[in-house]
This record gives structure tokens, C-alpha cells and sequence, in this order.
């Protein structure tokens, strides 16, 4: 049986995580080694009594969950007439072949085809946003690939579809790109629409062109700079607004990629957010060596210096500032509760259906870009048939495959898990999904040894600037 | 002549008006809607999630202006824009229209307004003038019945209509202050300015319990309704619904007889409910005999903006939970269902008139 808290220590502290009550409790050294002599199974006197002392204080209690379902599941048809966002995936087609990307072969996904979505079926997907976006004043629609700037016509006649038939919502446009189609006619329509614009830049050309290359072989690099330098010229606002996406891959040298996005004044101004390769569902195991473990906690503890203003903010690595703005995100669920209801859910999954919905070339419907197109247990659904209500639930209540666990995890409000971590193709996968638990645990505790860090040197996390360069 | 209204934009603020048609001087209505919201060529329930109301919603102002004589155009938020009003308000005008605008829409069509002014009708806030300079609260002598709830969208106008409606309908006077800025087209007025104005919560308190007494004594009713606006304490740390303020002042400036409390649908477990029962005794002195389960769920996502959402829920779904929490300590009810909230009506007259209304 788990137990509903874990204890864990600071550079100078010891604490108490108490899920039940989703509180951090400072402890002292003793108690620290109780409590923790407890989890791993010692249940000798001394640590007995000191476990008696904190459930007397309301804390270290054992689990009254005895329902794990998602609080939507009740009412899930109020929350798919909400769908907020939606993602069109306008082509299966790209001009890049990079070896790291979920289309390439190297994952348990679809490849590079040529399939391009209909205006017909577009149409269609646009008129679904807003049949099912009643409650909300703002929605958005995002333009995906392949690269969907290969059918940048279809995107141009979405964009006036929605701006001709849609008034009275306000409507935010995305695109996600490799930036190479980004000419002059490309740029100030994205502009003129007010697009937000991710584009994938990995480095500095060395390291970009490694995995980032032309069909042909050719690196995209230049290609990308040149279009960039354009627009810093051009639309100095709007290229301000451009977001980078930078994929670590295992290969790559990360310090060479940190002092890139640091100095060089091709890509100054831009938001850089570094994220790792995507192992759900690859072929073969990711894995990274011990150099990229030493550079990210060097880099992520001279972002917290910089917040604790210890040092300079220009000292910190743009590219590790996110872990701050996500820490302060983060802190905002760690409110104390009264106790955890009966009937409890692991906080990880969004309402499939609600908060999200891909639509690929052909009209399925998947809850995001991120899941596989292969699975049949991710597709939830068609433009003709709409939601497959059942479906959508049983990827929701994603917790049910493993309430056992769940209801006796001190992760469970923050676990982060959602139906893409247990597919199994035809149903959800427990197997998988209990794989990827200590991980989840890992790196939650990590986010929270971290927040108490911070306080503990005097960081404010409800001040409104809280001083991180974010 | 036959008497249409046609609601422009129909959503949250109007939907109440669309279930209380007796109570408005026209013989229909026609519902429009821009076609992003989602409503069109559904029936208005859509909008608020109740009993169906047999009127459809509409997408197309021009079509639906044919058969209407009068419009009412609201502020619902700022994604119209004040061009797309105009050029409505204009047509309507140039075909010879009856058109009112709400009070909020005037604020926010602003100076755009001023050269169709003199052919338009403007709602006006009700604003009283108060007299500030007393300092005794002077008795009531009519039942009073006071509507509170958990916040915003939660139902409460919905009620406050229902009551009218169902105290008219069995001959009864009803004097009422209501929550929205048109009352004044269902027949009562909406509470006065000074209430949300910068002046002190014991003046506040006093003014309204002697425009309160006015009003008694040049209506004589036998019952008065009364609406509270926002919710009656913070719902969280980040939304503090004004702290209560109002529900303070009002249930200061009169003791209701009757109290009923609207509750998101997230509020519903007995614990909760017997806890804000409490609270809103000892700290309005007001005694909830009637919990009406409002078809809204709040969702607060702390890295949305807004950090809260809502959510709309069926009737069914919510008379479902209601026969979740069976308990005699208050009757629960959910006012867009028509069985439900007759039955609420019923048990409140009876309670008035064993106390000889």
C-alpha cells in the first residue's frame, strides 16, 4: 500500500509533502528520518509514534479516496460544447526530413504522406469550433503539419471562412512551422491576421543542420536565418511576438545550443522554450548522458540566482528561464486543501474533446496534435459523426486503469499523465502507464524541492513581477 | 397591432427574459445571435441549460427584424464591435423601429451613439434620489423575499422572475428590486444607483431601506422580491465577489423572511451546503430554507485568462444531483425546470401565508 505524503530535504531543510491536504509542511532532521523510515516499510515503534504525531495534526493520513473518476465525467457533455482550441492538420506533407520528428519513421506514428486537407473538410472542422464553443468569449484555431505552410492557399481561405461567417468571438490563430516558407506574401498575411508563430530552430547552424534538413539532404539553417533576419527587419513587433521551439536531442552539444540563443543576434529578442525529445511511442530508447544533466541544473540554478536576484538577469540562459515561469505555475496549486475528496481524480489529463481537438487531413478527430494518428483508441471521433462521447470519457478518466495506485499516490493532484502516456493502440495501456509513475513522482518532487528552495532564500511567488526574467 | 421583440445579441444576460414572456408587454420574441456563439437554429435552452422554450435562436438580424417592432439591443462582451451595433441600431431606425439599448451598451457604444441618440430609447439605471440623511432603519411591513447566491451566473435574476411571475399569476402585488439594468421591461425596477456608488456602506444601508419603505407605502404589495447581486462571500482567493458587500448591505437594510441561496453546480454536497447555511445566518442574519441548484459550473484553471470559466449543465443532469443530497434542512430546487421551481413557488407562498401574508 503507498502512502498519501513523501518527506524530502533542501540544501539546508527538511520537509513534509502531505497530499492529502496538498500541504508542505516543514520538519525537523528526526522526524524527516521517521517519516521516511516509514515509507521505505520500517514500521518500528519510534517511527510509528512520530507518524501518530503528525495524523494527529491533521496531516500523513491515510487515504479516504474511494472513487478514482474525473470530476467532468458527470456532465461531459457541458464541457465538449467548450472546446477552446482547435488544430488542423492542413497537410501530411513537409520539406524537411528530420530525423527526430514523430512523422519520420523512427516512432510508432503515421510517416510523411502526401494527404492535404480539404477546404470542404476545414469547412467542416471551423464549423465544429463554433458549434462547440458556446460559454467562451475567445478561441483558437492552429494551423499544423507536416509543414502547413506547404498548403499556405488553404490556410488563407480558413482564415477569411472564419473571418467572414464568425464575428462576435474573438479568434486567435496559431501556426506551427520550420519558418523556411516564411516569404514576404507569407509574413504579412500571418501578420495582418495577427498569428502567433512557433518555428523550430534547433541551434546554431551545426547543430540545426544535423537533423534539420531538405528532402534533398540540404540543411535548413540559412534558409530559416535569412527569413528571420527579414522579418526583424521588416516587422520588428511581430518578429518580437515569434516563439522558437528547440528540440534537444541526445546528440546534441547543449552548451553550444544555450551560448546560440544567448548571443547571437540573429535570434536575440525571440522566446526560446527547450524541450526533450518526445520518447512516447519511439522505436528505439532515448537516452541522455550526464553532460546534459550537469548543464541543465547549472543553467536552471543560475535562472533561480537571477530570481532570487543574486545575480545579474542578463546572467541567466533564456532558454532555461522557462523552468521559472513554470515553477511559479506551478506554485499556484500547491494551496492547502481541507482534505481530498472521496471521489478524486490524478490531476494530469485535459478534458479530451474540450479543451483541444486535432483534426487531421482526412477529418478524424484526435484529442491533440501530440498522440499518434495510428491508435485506434486516440481517434475519438469524425467531422460527419462528431465525438464518440464514450470514448472521449474513458481517455479522460484516464485514472480508472490504475485506481489502485492512484488512490494511494501523493502525487495524485499534480501527476501530470494523460492518455498519451498509456497507449496501447486499441485500449489505454495500465502497463504503460505505471511505466512512466516513478518519472511523474521524480519530477514533481523535484518541482517542489525547488519551489521550497526558492522560498526558503526569500523568493515571492505571489509577488506579480516576482523578478525572473520570464 | 401584434407585439414582437426581437434580443440582440440573445446569450447569458437575456436568456431569463425568454422563459418569462407573461411578463413582458409583447406577444413573442425572436432571438438573434452572432453564429460564433453557437446558438443559432437551436432552441434558446441552449443558452442557460434549462426546460426547452419552444424559441429558436437565430443568426440572421435581417431576416428576423422583418417580423418585429420593437429591439432591444444588450452589451454581452466587447467582441462585437460598436460598428456592427450601429449599423444595426441604423437599419432598425431607418425602417422605422422601436429600438431601447441597455444602460451597459449605451456606456460602451459611448460617444458613437450621438447622432442616432434622439431615435432610440435608453434604459436608465434606476436612480432614485436618496436621501442620505437619516439614521434610523424604519420597519418593512411586507413579507420579504430576499435572492442570494455563490456569485455571478448563477441563476438569481432567473429566480427573482420566476417569483414575480408565479405571485402575479395567483393575484398577489409585487414590489421588486431586481439584479439586471432591464427590469424596467419586466414591469419592476432594478436596484438603485447609489447602491453601487462611493458613498458609506451606512448610508448605503439606510437609503435603501427608506427608498424600500417608500416604495411599500406607494405600491402597498403584499410581497417584495429582492435580488443581490454578485455572490455572498469570496468564492476563493481570487475571486473575492466584492467581498459580500452588497448581500451585507442589503440584508442589513431589510430582514428577509424568506432567504434563498443559488449555488454553482460545483457547491452540491451536504456538507458544503449545511456549512454555507451557517454562514450566511450568522453573517446576514438570513435563515436559507431554499438552495436553487443553478445550471452553471465554475472551473478555475490557473493558467487560462480568464482564470475562470463556465460552464453550462442540464436540467436533468442537475435534478440528478439534487436526488443525490436527500436532507430535510432545506428544500433544493433548480429554477429552470419548470416542475421544480413551481413546486419551490408553491412552498413559499404556503410558508408566507401561514405567517398571514
Amino acid at each position: 500500500m503507498g502512502t498519501m505524503f513523501t518527506v524530502f530535504d533542501s540544501l539546508t531543510k527538511f520537509y513534509l509533502f502531505d497530499a492529502m491536504t496538498n500541504s508542505i509542511v516543514s520538519i525537523n532532521k528526526d522526524n524527516y528520518k521517521a517519516l521516511k523510515g516509514y515509507i521505505d516499510g520500517d514500521r518500528g515503534t519510534e517511527n510509528m509514534a512520530v507518524l501518530e504525531s503528525f495524523q494527529n495534526m491533521g496531516y500523513c493520513r491515510e487515504s479516504s479516496i474511494e472513487e478514482i473518476v474525473h470530476y467532468s465525467i458527470d456532465d461531459y457533455a457541458s464541457h465538449i460544447n467548450n472546446l477552446q482550441m482547435l488544430t488542423l492538420q492542413v497537410t501530411q506533407n513537409c520539406n524537411l526530413r528530420c530525423s527526430y520528428c514523430v512523422y519520420s519513421g523512427n516512432y510508432k506514428n503515421r510517416t510523411h504522406s502526401n494527404l492535404r486537407m480539404s477546404f470542404d473538410v476545414a469547412k467542416k472542422a471551423i464549423d465544429y469550433l463554433f458549434e462547440h464553443s458556446i460559454n467562451l468569449e475567445k478561441v483558437s484555431i492552429g494551423f499544423y503539419g507536416g509543414e502547413p505552410l506547404l498548403e499556405f492557399e488553404l490556410i488563407k481561405k480558413c482564415v477569411r471562412y472564419v473571418n467572414e461567417n464568425y464575428e462576435g468571438k474573438k479568434v486567435l490563430f496559431n501556426i506551427t512551422c520550420n519558418g523556411t516558407l516564411l516569404t514576404e506574401e507569407v509574413v504579412e498575411f500571418l501578420y495582418q491576421n495577427s498569428f502567433s508563430i512557433m518555428i523550430s530552430l534547433d541551434g546554431p547552424k551545426q547543430i540545426h543542420d544535423r537533423c534539420r534538413k531538405f528532402v534533398n539532404g540540404q540543411g535548413s539553417y540559412e534558409t530559416i536565418i535569412s527569413r528571420l533576419e527579414y522579418i526583424k527587419r521588416e516587422y520588428p513587433d511581430f518578429y518580437r511576438k515569434f516563439s522558437v521551439s528547440t528540440v534537444i536531442s541526445p546528440q546534441y552539444d547543449l552548451a553550444c545550443i544555450k551560448e546560440y540563443f544567448d548571443t547571437d543576434s540573429a535570434v536575440e529578442f525571440l522566446n526560446a522554450r527547450i524541450s526533450y525529445q518526445n520518447d512516447n511511442g519511439i522505436i528505439e530508447d532515448l537516452s541522455y548522458d550526464e553532460s546534459f544533466l550537469i548543464i541543465n541544473r547549472h543553467e536552471t540554478f543560475k535562472v533561480f540566482l537571477s530570481m532570487l536576484n543574486l545575480i545579474d538577469k542578463s546572467k541567466a540562459s533564456k532558454i532555461f528561464c522557462i523552468r521559472a515561469a513554470y515553477l511559479k505555475r506551478q506554485y499556484k496549486y500547491l494551496k492547502p486543501i481541507k482534505y481530498l475528496p472521496q471521489k478524486c481524480h490524478p490531476g494530469g489529463p485535459c478534458i479530451v474533446g474540450s479543451k483541444r481537438l486535432f483534426v487531421n487531413t482526412d477529418g478524424y478527430l484526435y484529442p491533440c496534435e501530440r498522440v499518434s494518428e495510428d491508435s485506434e483508441i486516440m481517434r475519438i471521433g469524425s467531422l460527419s459523426e462528431g465525438i464518440d462521447i464514450e470514448k472521449a470519457k474513458y481517455l479522460t478518466n484516464i485514472g480508472a486503469i490504475t485506481k489502485e495506485r492512484c488512490s494511494q499516490c501523493w502525487g495524485i493532484i499534480h501527476c501530470k499523465m494523460c492518455a498519451s502516456s498509456a497507449d496501447g493502440k486499441v485500449a489505454l495501456s495500465k502497463e504503460l502507464k505505471l511505466l512512466k509513475c516513478n518519472e511523474t513522482l521524480d519530477s514533481l518532487i523535484q518541482d517542489i524541492k525547488d519551489i521550497c528552495f526558492l522560498k526558503e532564500y526569500g523568493y515571492d511567488f505571489n509577488e506579480e513581477e516576482g523578478g525572473a526574467n520570464v | 397591432m401584434y407585439n414582437k421583440l426581437l434580443i440582440f445579441p440573445f446569450g447569458k444576460n437575456t436568456s431569463p427574459i425568454v422563459r418569462n414572456l407573461s411578463l413582458l408587454n409583447y406577444d413573442s420574441v425572436s432571438l438573434v445571435s452572432p453564429k460564433s456563439w453557437g446558438f443559432a437554429g437551436k432552441d434558446a435552452c441552449i443558452v442557460d441549460g434549462g426546460d426547452f422554450t419552444e424559441v429558436k435562436v437565430s443568426y440572421d438580424f435581417e431576416e428576423e427584424l422583418k417580423s418585429c417592432n420593437n429591439i432591444l439591443f444588450v452589451f454581452e462582451n466587447e467582441n462585437i464591435t460598436i460598428q456592427s451595433y450601429i449599423d444595426k441600431i441604423q437599419k432598425c431606425i431607418k425602417i422605422n423601429k422601436k429600438v431601447f439599448i441597455t444602460p451597459e451598451l449605451r456606456e460602451f457604444l459611448n460617444d458613437s451613439i450621438n447622432a442616432i441618440y434622439d431615435n432610440i430609447t435608453v434604459l436608465k439605471w434606476n436612480n432614485p434620489k436618496a436621501n442620505f440623511s437619516f439614521s434610523e432603519i424604519l420597519p418593512i411591513e411586507v413579507p420579504v423575499i430576499i435572492v442570494l447566491g455563490s456569485g455571478d451566473n448563477c441563476n438569481k435574476f432567473d429566480i427573482q422572475l420566476s417569483l414575480r411571475k408565479y405571485f402575479r399569476q395567483n393575484d398577489y402585488i409585487v414590489s421588486q428590486l431586481g439584479t439586471k439594468s432591464y427590469c424596467e421591461l419586466m414591469g419592476f425596477k432594478a436596484l438603485p444607483k447609489f447602491l453601487f456608488e462611493n458613498i458609506s456602506l451606512d448610508s448605503k444601508i439606510i437609503a435603501l431601506n427608506h427608498y424600500m419603505y417608500d416604495l411599500v407605502k406607494e405600491e402597498s404589495p403584499d410581497v417584495f422580491i429582492l435580488g443581490v447581486p454578485g455572490g455572498v462571500m469570496p468564492y476563493s482567493a481570487e475571486i473575492p465577489n466584492g467581498f459580500g458587500e452588497l448581500a451585507f448591505i442589503i440584508t442589513n437594510a431589510v430582514k428577509p423572511d424568506i432567504a434563498i441561496y443559488s449555488t454553482y453546480t460545483n457547491g452540491v454536497d451536504l456538507d458544503s451546503l449545511r456549512e454555507m447555511k451557517k454562514r450566511i445566518r450568522y453573517k446576514y442574519d438570513s435563515d436559507i430554507e431554499f438552495i436553487n441548484v443553478a445550471n452553471s459550473r465554475i472551473l478555475v484553471n490557473n493558467d487560462a485568462n480568464p482564470f475562470f470559466e463556465y460552464r453550462t449543465i442540464d436540467s436533468n443532469n442537475i435534478l440528478n444531483k439534487i436526488n443525490t443530497v436527500p436532507t430535510s434542512d432545506f428544500t433544493m430546487f433548480n429554477v429552470l425546470n419548470e416542475t421544480s421551481s413551481n413546486l419551490v413557488n408553491e412552498k413559499i407562498l404556503e410558508s408566507l401565508t401561514n405567517n398571514n401574508l
